[in-house]
């Protein structure tokens, strides 16, 4: 098993931490160098974080547990106008990465309103191509159990609604669960309910999260996401040459690769294991909705017949 | 005494969201520095209509600011068919230099020294009487402006059917997502009268 970690410390010698990591077998996820600081998300053979934990206190460094790792959210507004944007949104979307998500913002094009409020195929699409989806509605009981669960239909993910008003957990039809203490505000999230309000979405969400591994584990991916990364990083080197702060995601189900599908969707495809294995054999590799990047989506054990 | 409050928010039904939207608009408020141009609120809720009614008591305006207020005017030397502004305060040399440029032109406008701008024109004998009472800055207007934001921004996205009524005293909105009732306006209006009332009976 691998454990989720993060690791926040200082630029110099950083590298011995990767190299760590890598020679225990581990993987280097994510890595921002932010002048002369750097954060790492990383998964660490479970029972080797010591080795970690003792590197880590000789560089002065902070090891923290990141529960979210591996998954991408995303993180649902209305719109994406001054309503309900910079402050409740961003806040939600730093706390869940901050334990170590990939999320996305989604502004919705028509979700305002009660009784107006719409979704449409794409924006439906583009959600579920997600591990979970956050949707963060406003101050009014009605509006979010009577109006707003209209912009679920369709989406397959599970679903984490946050609002204002106190309602039961599972008071919002359609929605897996329902936070309250978080409604629309103009201010930024710094007083503390509001921060335990926000402790209690993330957690929600890490339970969910857990609850999905736990079902893929049931029948275990063909290979494992982080591993397809590497072989990508390893194989394709223009995965070097994009900019994005993550080239390549990690998603509960597989990963997204940020390359033009057309140009390097065989390529993609062609990725080949040790074992004799081409990625094309133990992945379906599709069209994401999203900037026409490649979705691949591990196929499980059941369906391949084995685990490399 | 709850007429006392300076902000009012009712919404029957919903006590928590009346609570939170009480924060947004004091937060709204606040961000465009409204909270002394804005004497009272008073918003009524209810989203199973839907409507949005939002009334406030306005402190009445500042006064527009002329070149008079922080500058000495005069005729150039002799010879020079120039107007000299002298300028006490800095604060406004954007906001003239614009208006100047506007009026003569960039080349007839000389700003060598940090308080002095010369005006080259030929009719500087009336101009200068002209200038002196230039308006520079209409606190009024931008006040105006940041008050139809604010309420941009306090009423729900969705409510883009609006009625209003803006005057130096007072701002009523009404919004809904349907078309405006009759009874809504009303029950603006009777929040309204009420507001002033209570003003009137306090001085």
């Amino acid at each position: 098993m691998l454990e989720p970690m993060m690791y926040e410390g200082g630029v110099y010698k950083h590298n011995l931490i990767v190299e760590l990591v890598e020679d225990l077998g581990g993987y280097i996820l994510q890595k921002n160098i932010m002048q002369t600081e750097v954060v790492m998300i990383m998964l660490v053979p479970m029972k080797d974080t010591h080795l970690v934990e003792d590197m880590t206190k000789k560089l002065l460094g902070e090891l923290t547990r990141a529960p979210l790792s591996g998954a991408e959210v995303a993180v649902v507004a209305p719109t994406l106008a001054y309503h309900h944007l910079p402050h409740l949104d961003c806040d939600i979307a730093e706390f869940l990465r901050r334990k170590g998500a990939k999320t996305n913002m989604v502004g919705l094009s028509r979700g305002v309103g009660s009784r107006i409020c719409q979704i449409n195929a794409y924006e439906r699409d583009l959600i579920n191509e997600h591990d979970l989806a956050v949707y963060i509605f406003g101050n009014f009981k009605h509006c979010i159990t009577e109006s707003k669960p209209k912009l679920f239909e369709g989406i397959e993910i599970p679903i984490v609604v946050t609002g204002a008003p106190e309602i039961a957990a599972d008071g919002v039809k359609n929605a897996d669960v329902y936070v309250g203490n978080l409604g629309r505000v103009a201010h930024r999230m710094r007083k503390g309910d509001e921060m335990h309000a926000m402790d209690r979405m993330v957690a929600e969400v890490g339970k969910i999260l857990d609850k999905l591994r736990e079902d893929i584990g049931k029948d275990q991916q063909s290979v494992m996401p982080p591993r397809v990364k590497k072989e990508i990083e390893d194989q394709v080197p223009e995965i070097k040459q994009v900019l994005s702060p993550l080239p390549i995601t990690l998603r509960l189900k597989g990963l997204k690769v940020k390359l033009d599908y057309d140009e390097f969707h065989e390529k993609i495809g062609e990725v080949f294991f040790v074992e004799g294995i081409k990625l094309k054999d133990i992945a379906v590799i599709n069209r994401s909705n999203m900037k026409n990047f490649i979705l691949v989506d591990i196929k499980p054990k059941s369906e391949t017949g084995y685990v490399i | 005494m709850e007429e006392d409050e300076k902000i009012i928010v009712e919404s029957p039904g919903e006590e928590v969201g009346a609570i939170v939207y009480k924060q947004v608009i004091s937060d709204v408020l606040s961000d465009l520095a409204l909270g002394r141009v804005i004497e009272k609120v008073r918003v009524y809720v209810d989203v199973t209509e839907p409507c949005f009614i939002f009334v406030g008591l306005r402190h009445t305006g500042q006064a527009s600011v002329h070149i008079k207020d922080f500058a000495d005017l005069e005729i150039g030397e002799y010879g020079k068919h120039q107007v000299l502004i002298k300028l006490n305060k800095e604060a406004y040399i954007p906001q003239l230099l614009e208006k100047l440029w506007e009026r003569y032109g960039r080349g007839n406008i000389i700003h060598e020294e940090r308080t002095l701008v010369a005006v080259e024109t030929p009719d500087y004998m009336d101009e200068v009487d002209i200038l002196s009472e230039m308006v520079i800055d209409e606190k009024a207007g931008e006040i105006d402006d940041r008050i139809v934001d604010s309420m941009l921004r306090i009423i729900p996205e969705g409510f883009r059917v609006r009625y209003h009524q803006m005057t130096k005293d007072y701002i009523l909105f009404v919004a809904s997502e349907d078309p405006i009732k009759q009874e809504w306006k009303e029950r603006a209006q009777a929040i309204l009268d009420k507001l002033l009332g209570e003003v009137r009976s306090n001085a």
